[in-house]
């Protein structure tokens, strides 16, 4: 079936303001993330021993900062291998499970202090994001 | 009661919160102790998942432990395992403890035996024998391997192990 040219055009003209309406609110969406989003890594290297403890908590963020809460809040400082989403704020688990928000579970690694955080990752921690529990260097993931 | 230092200082025993005193997490101390102001914490290092325990004691020192040694050791993780000493003394390296020297122990497992670290066991004891002779905590893993502290820099946090005269 072909619809009349008046007819067309105003159906093209509602599709366009539907994919408009769609990308604003896409883009809306988007703003919700931090564009500020400070994500410290480090590497660790093949072979090289790591701390064994375990911290438990869930996944927030406040001010564009990923911090690790359990009453406390713990700057998590996340290895370079780990599979981070900086749009979706999700993170893949040792085990392949995704972490997102609010989520549960135990970082492995060990406490740092924020001098020995920030020579870990090679940076400067911004005020934002320095954290009341500590500072936190992962090795695992793992969601509870 | 002691753990690594690396572990958080928020610590509890089956419900009751262990006041924080002391640590250390750098060069040759991997340590921190708790009070246990709700129970008395004998000289005993628990060896099963059921709860069997074995007397501490004697210590024995980083100065005599030597290449090849048996050790043991229990974690939350991993439970118990025994390995042998591969290298001594031994630096692990920043990522295991901030500025740390060649003051640590190395330990491969058994044949057949399984990790003998993994994230859970930090602060776990290192021992051998029964009764048991302390050796150290543990601090890091390295593959399969463990990396432990021993227990004669406890005392740069104020405390050492107690031991029981045989």
């Amino acid at each position: 079936m072909t619809l009349a040219q008046p007819r067309r055009d105003r159906v093209l003209v509602r599709l366009t303001l539907l994919i408009l309406v769609t990308c604003v609110t896409a883009a809306c969406d988007q703003g919700e993330r931090p564009s500020n989003l400070f994500l410290p890594t480090w590497t660790l290297q093949p072979g090289a021993a790591a701390a064994t403890g375990e911290l438990r908590g869930h996944l927030d963020e406040r001010n564009g900062c990923l911090f690790w809460s359990n009453g406390s809040d713990f700057l998590p400082l996340w290895p370079t291998a780990l599979e981070i989403d900086r749009d979706e704020l999700t993170i893949e688990t040792t085990s392949g499970d995704v972490l997102a928000i609010g989520d549960g579970g135990i970082l492995v690694g060990g406490e740092r202090t924020l001098e020995q955080a920030e020579s870990l990752i090679g940076e400067q921690i911004p005020s934002r994001c320095q954290a009341v529990g500590g500072y936190w260097m992962v090795t695992e993931v793992t969601m509870q | 009661m002691s753990i690594a230092g690396h572990c958080p200082n928020s610590q509890s025993y089956l419900g009751d919160a262990l006041p924080f005193i002391q640590q250390q997490y750098s060069g040759n101390t991997d340590a921190q102790w708790h009070t246990t102001p709700t129970f008395t914490d004998p000289n005993k290092i628990r060896v099963t998942s059921s709860g069997t325990t074995r007397n501490v004691t004697s210590r024995k020192p980083l100065s005599q432990m030597v290449q090849g040694e048996a050790v043991c050791k229990y974690g939350t993780t991993t439970l118990f395992d025994c390995g042998e000493i591969s290298i001594v003394p031994y630096d692990p390296g920043d990522t295991c403890v901030p500025s740390s020297g060649s003051t640590y122990v190395r330990v491969d497992p058994n044949p057949n035996a399984g990790d003998m670290a993994e994230g859970g066991d930090s602060g776990g004891p290192v021992f051998h024998n029964n009764p048991a002779k302390a050796y150290g905590t543990i601090s890091c893993q390295s593959g399969v391997d463990m990396i432990f502290m021993p227990q004669n820099f406890l005392p740069n946090i104020g405390v050492e192990v107690d031991i029981t005269t045989p």
